[in-house]
């Protein structure tokens, strides 16, 4: 994985641990086995980065069972928390 | 023995006769009149006869034109459908219907382009109603992926906080893309199951033009970035161009990512998606994609559910 990939996928992985309460293992697995990032063309991938990795993450936690999982308030739109990370990160990386 | 169409008169000999086109572009009849009066110009048929005979036939109407819709999103490229358009398609399509061809008589492009101008002096109803006939543009060509069928649209199972949202508003999104949309439909299917579908609609831009909209045009190869008037037009809201227009690209997607974009009274939105929604969220400046429209108003959803559509099967 390129570095921005890399970057992507451990926002992915952080997001299922956080917020799904999942251990960084079990997060690894679940997203492997999606095939998520596993790109049949670059458009898959430019679609993959057109959402935050915290909707991936709830696509990858909620997705199957429950795919009306946005219409919950507590799920969409994303935690200020998790919207206040991004930006630390920001200023981190500024 | 036959009369003359223009001067009325008798032709007294065959040899004085002749026939020459009605001057209605859409007419095709042909009338005998006498070789001398050929030269007249707009020598009319039976038929129209009564129709008054315009002063100029002017093809620039911009000038006289009245501020309606449908001028301005002729104006506004809508090259990213036809950029997007597959080389070659990925997907089972199963084709449209065909559409009834209504082929009016003969009429040359140069000829339809002077019909309005005829339309504006005729005196009676029947033939101006040929001759008003605008070219048609041509549809708008939009795909929505998903991983769930569905049959007709229903804004309540959209989601809130996305590029043209409006506050609070779920909105439907597609795009001129179908390579996108087949990249989306099989990401939808990884996480949550199901197989991957796209739905072409094929929409009348022109019924589109009676709602209220407005379009940022992006060319990704040249960075041309333009925002339109709203349609329909309103004053003190002028076209924004380059820098100008992405800027106010970027405002609307950031606002309509936070969930505090305000747009009353408007149906929907066109322009170029944001690509990295998270190094935005970082700070950093915000990438513009290729095309999608967003409907945030039922209007806009019922023009889309009574459009052609079509259900490709993602290979």
């Amino acid at each position: 994985m390129d570095p921005e990939l890399q970057s992507f996928y451990n926002d992915v992985l952080y997001c299922l641990v956080k917020y799904g309460g999942l251990t960084r293992e079990l997060a690894g697995k679940i997203v492997a086995d999606s095939k998520l990032f596993e790109f049949d063309s670059p458009n898959e991938r430019e679609m993959l980065f057109h959402e935050l990795p915290y909707y991936w993450a709830m696509q990858l936690l909620y997705g199957k069972e429950f795919p009306e999982w946005h219409e919950d308030p507590e799920l969409w739109p994303p935690p200020q928390d998790y919207l206040d990370h991004l930006k630390r990160e920001g200023e981190r990386q500024a | 023995m036959a009369e003359c169409a223009q001067c009325g008169q008798t032709i007294a000999r065959e040899s004085q006769k002749t026939t020459v086109k009605c001057w209605i572009p859409s007419c095709g009849n042909s009338v005998t009149v006498h070789q001398g009066c050929a030269a007249a110009k707009a020598i009319a048929c039976p038929v129209h006869k009564d129709v008054k005979k315009p002063k100029t036939r002017s093809r620039n109407k911009k000038k006289d034109a009245p501020a309606e819709a449908t001028p301005v999103i002729a104006e506004v490229p809508s090259a990213p459908v036809k950029v997007d358009a597959p080389s070659k398609p990925l997907v089972a399509e199963t084709p449209p219907e065909p559409k009834p061809v209504t082929k009016p008589p003969e009429p040359k492009k140069s000829e339809a382009l002077a019909l309005p101008t005829a339309s504006k002096t005729a005196t009676v109803t029947e033939p101006s109603k040929e001759v008003c006939a605008k070219p048609k543009l041509p549809p708008l060509v939009v795909y929505h992926a998903t991983a769930t069928p569905f049959d007709k649209i229903d804004l309540s199972y959209g989601r809130t906080a996305l590029d043209f949202n409006p506050k609070n508003k779920k909105c439907f999104y597609a795009g001129g893309s179908l390579e996108d949309a087949q990249a989306w439909a099989k990401l939808q299917a990884k996480t949550k199951g199901g197989k991957p579908i796209i739905y072409k609609y094929e929409i009348d831009r022109e019924e589109l033009a009676k709602l209220q909209g407005y379009k940022y045009y992006y060319n990704q190869t040249t960075g041309k970035f333009i925002k339109s008037q709203p349609i329909p037009p309103k004053s003190g809201e002028p076209t924004l161009n380059g820098v100008d227009a992405y800027r106010d690209w970027q405002n609307t997607v950031k606002k309509g990512r936070a969930n505090t974009l305000e747009l009353p009274g408007y149906d929907y939105v066109e322009g170029p998606m944001l690509l990295n929604p998270t190094p935005v969220k970082r700070g950093a400046p915000a990438k513009a994609g290729k095309h999608q429209i967003a409907l945030s108003s039922q209007k806009a959803v019922d023009i889309f559910n009574n459009s052609p559509r079509t259900k490709l099967d993602v290979i």
